[in-house]
């Protein structure tokens, strides 16, 4: 009973304080798409994504009721995170719904532009992003200031307010009034004033802690922005360097010893080795941090599952070369690869949010599909080609005849003579997350499925495998459907099935895939490579040396006749693609959630269907 | 008077220079930011007559070099574009080169060398290109297709010209030449469009050409409202996804509403 009044008394409270119009509510999810691409047509940094905010604590002035009932201590207001620009989940602030669509309008266009962090004050920085927004875009201002009425009555009256808070106050109202009133100071106020929906979101509102003391997040994000390169967002822990304990390394052992497994290798041929750590730690999901000066470098090896939890080996112990760039030689039976099938249950189930979007993509494709069509110019048919029959009279009056007159024309099937085999990278660095509910395998996976659904539609020949890699003596290659396979339930539980696996030596791969490819009897072969990042391994096997050699298989596949084509999803524009693939062989797919969507309409750009 | 034409970076002179002397040459950008323009506003600069072809698939060497014709129980030889461009001595200019089939374009080879003849098997003829003959292709090496594209050997014979679209204020400048409007519709749209290209292999495949402002600038002039002009010279032709073209909408409101 006191729990049933205590809900009631809440909702009630709640409902008093906080003022919105439910019926008007509009929602983020139903319009992110249409924000995002606002977002970057109005100039904004085309890497940030748009998500939804949660709640922020600002610290901002509250009315009686609202302290009462609590619900006006967070607000959802738009910021910005290290790669997201942050939006409310939904508006329901005013009464009618076009004002609170025009919110997020009014919200994204001053994003576009305010991406950068300043020290200015929140009213003047709002302020001038206000002011820059309304000279570049005129067609706003009419709904900018329909918006701030609407605000500006929705927000606590001035007289109800502290005294201590009117001049403030006032200020902003000014300010949001008339946006190129030039502010001269900004009086000072014992109370945070009330927020302001129109604004960005800027610290001042919330005193700022000294040190940083909320997780490590922020200061990993700030830390690697320093180098552009490492802007991945790690899932950092930070540790304190614990020295009287021995610290991590001695709980570590095993590691150590794995890692002493290999020592005896002859790195001699190694290039910067003062970035493997980096570079192991890309593959690592998880990363323990420091804050004392250490010199030490941890290395860190993957053990493979016991063979029972492991997946099944079709065929063992296949030797292929490798390109040593130092040497300028191919080194032959270098690599060992196996060919593997993981094991699946029987889930033959799409995943549900690509159903609708797999049946579109079936009906454009079957559209494809080999139709009837009328040859001309042929030697034998049912009905006379009129052009080459006269080409052929013109020629024979002016002496030229000859004796195999192609006169006719015929209808027949035509079809694409083309095969394509899609190679995916499944390295462990597919386990990170690309999206906040989506890992980049899962990205992967769905890239799979679409394709296969495609091309089993229009009824092109296919193949698809994946590939990870643990050193030389162990490429592992998973066929998942085979050129003479059909696509069929097996097929989609093996898709499902796929999980990130180690490393990425990707040259091995290709030169496998490639063979296989290369004995498809079509005439045209289209060799699809669909990758998260660099080729590396533990070895050697990682910056140039990797991709000096992937560089070579991708020339031995050229000369074996196929086309190879390179899809990345590499977080940082990256220039060694060119350098593998060639400047017109390769795409680079910035916003890795978009690529299931676009590789089927890639495949038909591509082959010019 | 010659057609319209504003120069980027030095094109002019270069191209005269590579006619003075008899060198073949590609133009590469993306659609509609002036290559045919430009080679118009050359040609009648040079006084040479031009010769356009808009190279497809099913260009055959026939279509270039000419073929009979039969009339009274006779045939007669008609000559193609570029034969008629090698016999006067004009420019002839291949359109969207990639377009047409390999075999097609070989047909070209003797041309681009130092012998610059054009054998014609039909007739039996071969042709020596006079100094004034000049040869233009041009290319989008936008769009990506494996199994269309230049043959390196091809490629290697042509002196290369890459076009881009200008910055906003010589666009806005030829949108003004060009739909006679003034610099507060022009302006606007060449901002716009700059804007709009930022999104390219993004949201859009295609960004929007020079050529499609000044359609848009010409609506304005007689009488469209500009949102409106916009939307069906701009962003439509863009896109057929329904998001993109209502997102897309939104910047044309901001831009151009009241």
């Amino acid at each position: 009973m006191e729990e049933w009044v205590g809900e009631k008394w809440h909702n009630y409270i709640v409902g008093k304080s906080k003022k919105s119009y439910p019926k008007a509510k509009v929602k983020l999810e139903d319009f992110k798409t249409h924000l995002g691409i606002f977002f970057r047509a109005m100039g904004g940094e085309k890497s940030y994504a748009i998500e939804n905010t949660s709640g922020l604590r600002h610290g901002g002035y509250q009315g009686f009721l609202q302290k009462i009932a609590g619900s006006g201590e967070k607000t959802e207001l738009a910021h910005f995170g290290s790669e997201q620009l942050y939006l409310p989940s939904e508006l329901a602030y005013f009464p009618e719904k076009q004002l609170n669509k025009d919110l997020y309008i009014w919200l994204t266009s001053i994003a576009s532009i305010g991406s950068e962090q300043s020290d200015e004050s929140w009213i003047v920085r709002n302020q001038k992003l206000t002011q820059n927004i309304l000279t570049q875009y005129k067609g706003l201002t009419k709904k900018y200031h329909k918006i701030v009425e609407a605000h500006i009555a929705g927000r606590i009256p001035i007289d109800n307010l502290p005294l201590d808070l009117h001049a403030l106050e006032t200020l902003i109202l000014d300010s949001l009034r008339d946006p190129f009133k030039e502010i001269t100071t900004i009086p000072k106020s014992r109370f945070q004033p009330q927020v302001v929906i129109l604004w960005m979101y800027q610290a001042p509102l919330l005193r700022r802690k000294g040190k940083n003391s909320s997780g490590s997040e922020a200061q990993v994000a700030a830390n690697s922005s320093a180098n552009s390169k490492f802007k991945k967002k790690y899932k950092a822990e930070q540790i304190e360097a614990n020295e009287k304990k021995g610290g991590l390394m001695t709980f570590r052992l095993e590691s150590l010893f794995s890692w002493s497994e290999f020592v005896n290798l002859d790195r001699n041929s190694d290039d910067e080795e003062d970035d493997d750590a980096i570079r192991t730690a890309d593959d690592l999901d998880h990363l323990s941090i420091t804050t004392g000066e250490t010199s030490n470098k941890i290395k860190i090896d993957l053990d493979f599952p016991s063979s029972e939890y492991d997946d099944v080996v079709i065929q063992s112990d296949i030797m292929l070369p490798e390109w040593d760039y130092k040497k300028q030689e191919l080194l032959k039976n270098h690599c060992s690869l196996f060919l593997m099938q993981a094991k699946h249950e029987n889930n033959n189930k799409l995943p549900a949010d690509i159903k609708w979007q797999a049946a579109k993509l079936r009906r454009q494709f079957d559209a494809l599909r080999p139709q009837r069509q009328w040859f001309n110019n042929q030697t034998d048919g049912d009905e006379i080609d009129i052009n080459s029959y006269i080409a052929f009279n013109t020629d024979r009056l002016i002496g030229h005849s000859t004796t195999d007159p192609r006169l006719y024309r015929q209808l027949r099937n035509s079809y694409r003579d083309l095969s394509t085999l899609l190679l995916a990278d499944l390295s462990l660095s597919t386990d990170a997350y690309a999206t906040n509910d989506k890992k980049v395998i899962d990205i992967i996976r769905e890239s799979l499925f679409l394709f296969a659904e495609s091309l089993n539609a229009s009824g092109d020949k296919f193949a698809l495998s994946g590939f990870s890699s643990k050193r030389r003596n162990h490429v592992r290659y998973y066929p998942i459907k085979d050129f003479n396979d059909k696509y069929d339930e097996k097929t989609i539980s093996l898709i499902n099935a796929i999980k990130p696996g180690y490393f990425t030596r990707m040259g091995t791969a290709i030169r496998y895939a490639a063979q296989d490819l290369a004995k498809q009897k079509s005439e045209q072969k289209l060799l699809l490579i669909l990758t998260d990042g660099k080729p590396n391994d533990l070895d050697k096997y990682e910056s140039r040396y990797g991709i000096e050699d992937t560089k070579r298989a991708i020339l031995e596949a050229k000369q074996l006749g196929l086309e190879p084509f390179c899809i990345s999803i590499d977080q940082y524009e990256s220039d060694y693609l060119p350098y593998i693939f060639g400047s017109s062989s390769y795409v680079h797919i910035k916003r890795a959630e978009e690529l299931p969507k676009k590789l089927p309409l890639l495949y038909l750009r591509l082959t010019g269907s | 008077m010659t057609t319209f034409y504003h120069e980027q970076n030095n094109e002019i002179e270069l191209l005269t220079q590579a006619w003075k002397n008899q060198l073949p040459v590609l133009l590469k950008g993306p659609t509609g930011c002036g290559k045919t323009r430009f080679v118009q506003h050359m040609a009648e600069k040079l006084g040479r007559k031009l010769y356009t072809v808009a190279c497809h698939e099913d260009l055959t060497a026939a279509d270039l070099l000419g073929r009979h014709l039969i009339g009274d129980g006779k045939t007669y030889w008609q000559d193609g574009p570029l034969t008629k461009a090698v016999r006067e001595g004009a420019i002839c200019y291949l359109d969207e080169v990639v377009e047409a089939r390999k075999d097609t374009i070989v047909v070209l080879h003797p041309l681009t060398d130092d012998r610059r003849i054009l054998p014609i098997d039909r007739t039996g003829e071969i042709l020596q290109a006079p100094p004034e003959f000049m040869l233009i292709a041009s290319y989008n090496p936008g769009y990506q297709n494996l199994l269309k594209g230049m043959k390196p050997s091809t490629r290697q014979r042509f002196i290369s010209m890459k076009f881009d679209y200008p910055n906003i204020d010589v666009e806005s400048q030829i949108i003004q030449t060009e739909a006679q409007v003034d610099a507060e519709i022009a302006k606007p749209l060449a901002e716009l469009s700059f804007q709009l290209r930022q999104l390219k292999d993004h949201d859009l495949e295609e960004s929007a050409s020079t050529r499609l402002l000044i359609y848009a600038a010409s609506l304005m002039k007689s009488g469209i409202p500009q949102i409106e002009a916009c939307q069906s010279a701009v962003i439509e032709p863009l896109t057929d996804d329904e998001e993109v073209i209502a997102a897309l909408m939104e910047v044309v409101e901001a831009k151009f509403g009241e």
